[in-house]
């Protein structure tokens, strides 16, 4: 399903009219790529790890300041030890993002993540605040940025409430000169706790995109 | 009184009538005269009228007849002449009028069958032309043409064409016959098909007997002014203050790479901060790697003068507009440099030597 999305998004922004698309939007990105998926988990005292790979899109569109960002991924993730059941992964995200500075941007926004294996689903689903800085290590070519989010709140359907999350983000933009074609390599950790639970997930992710960034 | 006495008495007399009857004739204007003169010949004294008619055509400057009474003074004199049994007179005065226009007819309702026989027998035999031409005409581009119109007394041959008031053909533009009239067309240009320079030029229409001999001539002087149009100004040099830098200087490698290895750093750093207790995934060092290794590909790549691709393309745009604006301007001023618009000024026709 993810695929088809990506697919619909990626043709839809090929065959839109620049002067339309210009006319709805000076900020338009979609990009897609795959992680390595790790996650931890820690419930009464012990910690199990799993890993994969998820397949995730996300897509930008906005005029000046202000745009909405928007990423889904999905993917299976499977004991590193043991053999145990893979679980589904799937996660939701939706940003209103402002650019406060030229190179600060902060955005608020729903967030959504589920872990299902056969007969129940673990989910969590927060409203984030995210702090995002970027700088140009080479003019208009690479950058590099930072990103850290919180959860001003929390709710899963996990016993016990107490939800909370946060997690943080780093990586390169790597641009091809004259081209909207553009590369991610970043590196990304969230953790959800609960009263007795933490769920860590890591993901080193590389995703190609097109688009006015 | 002696003989002698009474002979000097009257030629005192006659010379007293004489000069008085002179200069009341004088003191009359040609309007006058050109009326006492008609209505003398239609009183059947023709002696007197054709001393009017005379002195009426006579009239020059200010008081000289209009081309219309003129003709009607000629035409009243030839008749009054036929009448006075004159015939070479009267075929000389319809001559004088008909060279000056061709088209003159006599009214049959005051002028008997005679006098219109014996005009139309001077018509016939006389090889005229009259030349019509606007006194200005402008020729702007290639469909337009000095129009001049002929008109002829008479079937005949004639050789009508430009020449320098100086001497010399410039272009002959009809050599055939004429019969009532004729409209002859003259492009501004030589035999070689160029403009003519500008200066003073004649137009000649020679009339010609059977043998081919010129019989009459009459030109028209014309002035020609060859007007180029102006060419139009050259855009003004392309200012240097509207091109952005196309070249940044060396520096700023240090940003660079503290930016690298900040990111790097965080990247390391992240999961002891947001997920104490968890080790971190080992795949994270790729990130910390590629970080590091941009930081310090950076500072490298910033150590030299680096070009600046958006400013560049905006600069070329600029310098693009600005020399099709001049090519624009080259192209104008190349065809306005080709085009001449020629004034043609035409004076009054007159008879020339043939």
């Amino acid at each position: 399903m993810m695929r088809r999305a990506l697919c619909v998004s990626l043709i839809l922004c090929l065959i839109l009219p620049p002067g339309l698309s210009a006319q709805l939007a000076d900020k338009l990105t979609l990009g897609g790529g795959l992680a390595t998926t790790k996650l931890t988990t820690t419930a009464g005292g012990n910690t199990a790890t799993m890993s994969g790979v998820t397949l995730f899109g996300d897509g930008q569109i906005g005029k000046g300041r202000f745009w909405l960002a928007g990423a889904y991924r999905q993917g299976s993730v499977k004991p590193d030890v043991g053999a145990g059941a893979s679980q589904d992964l799937v996660e939701g995200l939706l940003l209103a993002q402002v650019r406060a500075l030229s190179w600060l941007t902060v955005g608020v926004g729903p967030h959504a993540r589920a872990l299902a294996v056969p007969g129940s689903t673990e989910q969590w689903v927060f409203i984030e605040g995210r702090v995002r800085g970027e700088q140009e290590i080479i003019t208009g070519r690479l950058s590099a940025h930072v990103q850290i989010h919180t959860a001003f709140t929390a709710h899963t359907n996990i016993p016990g409430g107490g939800a909370s999350g946060h997690g943080g983000e780093a990586g390169l933009t790597l641009r091809w000169a004259r081209s909207p074609i553009w590369a991610r390599l970043v590196y990304v950790v969230d953790r959800a706790s609960s009263t007795g639970n933490r769920e860590t997930v890591e993901d080193v992710a590389l995703s190609v995109g097109f688009g006015r960034p | 009184m002696t003989h002698s006495r009474r002979n000097r008495a009257a030629l005192g007399m006659a010379m007293v009538v004489l000069l008085g009857g002179a200069s009341r004739l004088h003191a009359q204007n040609s309007a006058e005269l050109l009326a006492r003169g008609m209505r003398s010949s239609q009183n059947l004294d023709y002696d007197s009228a054709a001393s009017f008619l005379r002195a009426a055509l006579a009239k020059s400057g200010a008081d000289a007849l209009p081309d219309t009474s003129r003709n009607r003074a000629l035409m009243f004199l030839g008749a009054t002449e036929f009448f006075r049994d004159h015939r070479d007179s009267a075929a000389a005065v319809f001559t004088r009028l008909l060279v000056r226009n061709p088209r003159y007819r006599p009214d049959d309702l005051i002028f008997p069958p005679e006098v219109a026989s014996l005009f139309q027998d001077v018509r016939s035999g006389l090889r005229a032309v009259a030349i019509r031409v606007a006194p200005v005409t402008e020729i702007n581009g290639p469909g337009d043409r000095l129009a001049v119109e002929l008109y002829a007394t008479s079937l005949h041959e004639i050789n009508a064409g430009i020449t320098r008031a100086a001497g010399g053909p410039v272009r002959t533009i009809y050599h055939g016959a004429i019969g009532d009239s004729l409209q002859i067309l003259w492009d501004g240009r030589d035999s070689s098909g160029a403009i003519a320079d500008s200066g003073a030029y004649l137009l000649r229409v020679s009339s010609r007997d059977p043998s081919g001999r010129v019989t009459r001539v009459v030109e028209v002087p014309l002035d020609l002014r060859t007007v180029r149009r102006d060419t139009l100004p050259w855009p003004p040099p392309m200012s240097d203050s509207l091109l952005l830098p196309e070249q940044r200087p060396g520096g700023g490698g240090g940003r660079a790479l503290v930016t690298g290895l900040a990111a790097a750093a965080v990247t390391a750093l992240l999961p002891a901060v947001m997920a104490n207790g968890v080790s971190g995934s080992g795949t994270r060092f790729v990130v910390v790697a590629a970080a590091g290794a941009a930081g310090v590909f950076g500072f490298n790549i910033h150590r030299h003068t680096q070009s600046i691709p958006a400013n560049i393309a905006q600069n070329q745009a600029l310098r693009s507009n600005w020399q099709r604006r001049m090519d624009t301007v080259r192209s104008e001023n190349a065809a306005r440099r080709g085009e001449s618009h020629l004034v043609i000024r035409a004076g009054t026709s007159r008879e020339g030597r043939p």
